[in-house]
């Protein structure tokens, strides 16, 4: 099991979708700092006395990535069964393991893959914006609301800390979620835009429902929900996304290999 | 004689009158916005130097929505950064001093419209003063 587990985690790892993704998160925050900084006499010494880094990085992010989050958490590695599928590979790993185990892989690679890339794809911007903006306790910036945002109070950094983690786990279920579906949409363009469109249709449709809590763009963007609802709704989606694939892959495909 | 200085007076009248509205300290908005696309507030004229410009918001529609504003010159160049918001209270935009030093005098609007993480239409209603 560990064999295959480390080489599936290396095939995701160098893949040409993850280096993708990768760019595309880093140039969706610049795009978001661009249009941040893009007024009439921005200068950064100037800039410095309002905003820190850290200030800069809770701005940009929820700039155009909160948008197409979804779509980049998906593009690395949720199609993968699919193309083990159609490549015929499958019935070639059923040889050596056994679909519980098999799926158990491909949900911990896929989870871990997608996480990493808005980790890393964070933390090079973050890099960037620190050389340029450093840390200041004591900048003007007083726009974080919402979940966590006393912690942002009493200590920044920690809340830094926070956006990393709560962004690896919304990869992680937004890319679980698209694995899940994988079976059933039987179509890897699909598997793709499939929990971005549930993305969008929580923040449209459950909206004007009055369905506030279940706007999944407050996974990303914190605002609103309390820590616990915040924690039970990541719970239920990635369990949703875990037993959709599950029940695909033990049930949807059987005659397929 | 009598007749024009009445004209006179009457025509400074309407002037003090006029320069005391576009001179306001502030001006109220109440828009429904778009789900995407912006709208903007009346022009104001900014009187001092100060670079904060600030939105007072004293009401945003359907909970957990996000609003950003900015300021604007009258031909629609951004003045200053963007905030973002998603809850009641005074919201600061920061301009360069250099420009808030230029702009003493003149009109500006702020521009606001929903964050790209808000997919829905919303009221807001607030003021904004320029300083």
């Amino acid at each position: 099991m560990s064999s295959y587990f480390k080489s599936e985690l290396k095939r995701a790892t160098i893949s040409k979708n993850t280096l993708i993704a990768l760019i595309l998160t880093i140039a969706l925050y610049f795009i978001g700092y661009y249009e941040f900084t893009g007024f009439i006499g921005f200068n950064v010494k100037e800039f410095k006395e309002i905003y820190d880094s850290i200030d800069i990085f809770i701005v940009i992010r929820k700039s155009y990535l909160s948008l197409l989050i979804p779509l980049i958490a998906s593009m690395v590695f949720s199609d993968s069964y699919l193309l083990d599928l159609e490549t015929g590979y499958l019935n070639f790993i059923y040889l050596r393991l056994s679909r519980k185990r098999y799926m158990l892989i491909k949900i911990l690679v896929n989870a871990i893959i997608s996480g990493l890339v808005i980790v890393v794809s964070s933390i090079i911007v973050f890099i960037i914006l620190y050389l340029i903006f450093g840390i200041n306790e004591n900048s003007l910036f007083n726009e974080v609301t919402g979940t966590f945002s006393l912690i942002y109070k009493k200590n920044k950094s920690i809340y830094f800390l926070i956006l990393i983690i709560t962004s690896f786990i919304f990869n992680v279920i937004f890319a679980t979620l698209s694995l899940g579906l994988s079976p059933y949409l039987k179509n890897r363009y699909l598997t793709v835009i499939a929990s971005f469109a549930y993305y969008v249709i929580s923040a449209t449709i459950f909206v004007s429902l009055k369905l506030f809590q279940l706007n999944a763009t407050l996974l990303f963007t914190l605002n609103y929900l309390s820590s616990g609802m915040l924690i039970i709704y990541q719970i239920l989606l990635f369990l949703v996304g875990v037993i959709l694939f599950y029940f695909g892959v033990l049930y949807k495909n059987e005659k397929n290999v | 004689m009598k007749k024009i200085s009445k004209m006179v007076s009457i025509l400074a009248f309407g002037v003090i009158l006029a320069s005391n509205a576009a001179y306001a300290a502030s001006t109220d908005y109440n828009f429904q916005l778009p789900s995407t696309g912006s709208k903007y507030t009346n022009d104001v004229y900014k009187q001092t130097v100060s670079k904060v410009t600030t939105n007072d918001a004293t009401y945003i529609g359907w909970e957990g929505s996000e609003i950003d504003c900015w300021t604007c010159s009258t031909d629609n160049k951004v003045l200053s950064a963007k905030s973002t918001y998603s809850d009641t209270g005074t919201v600061s935009m920061y301009m360069a001093q250099s420009l808030a030093n230029d702009y003493i005098g003149n009109p500006v609007n702020m521009k606001i419209k929903t964050s790209t993480s808000t997919m829905h239409a919303c009221n807001v209603r607030g003021s904004f003063d320029p300083s």
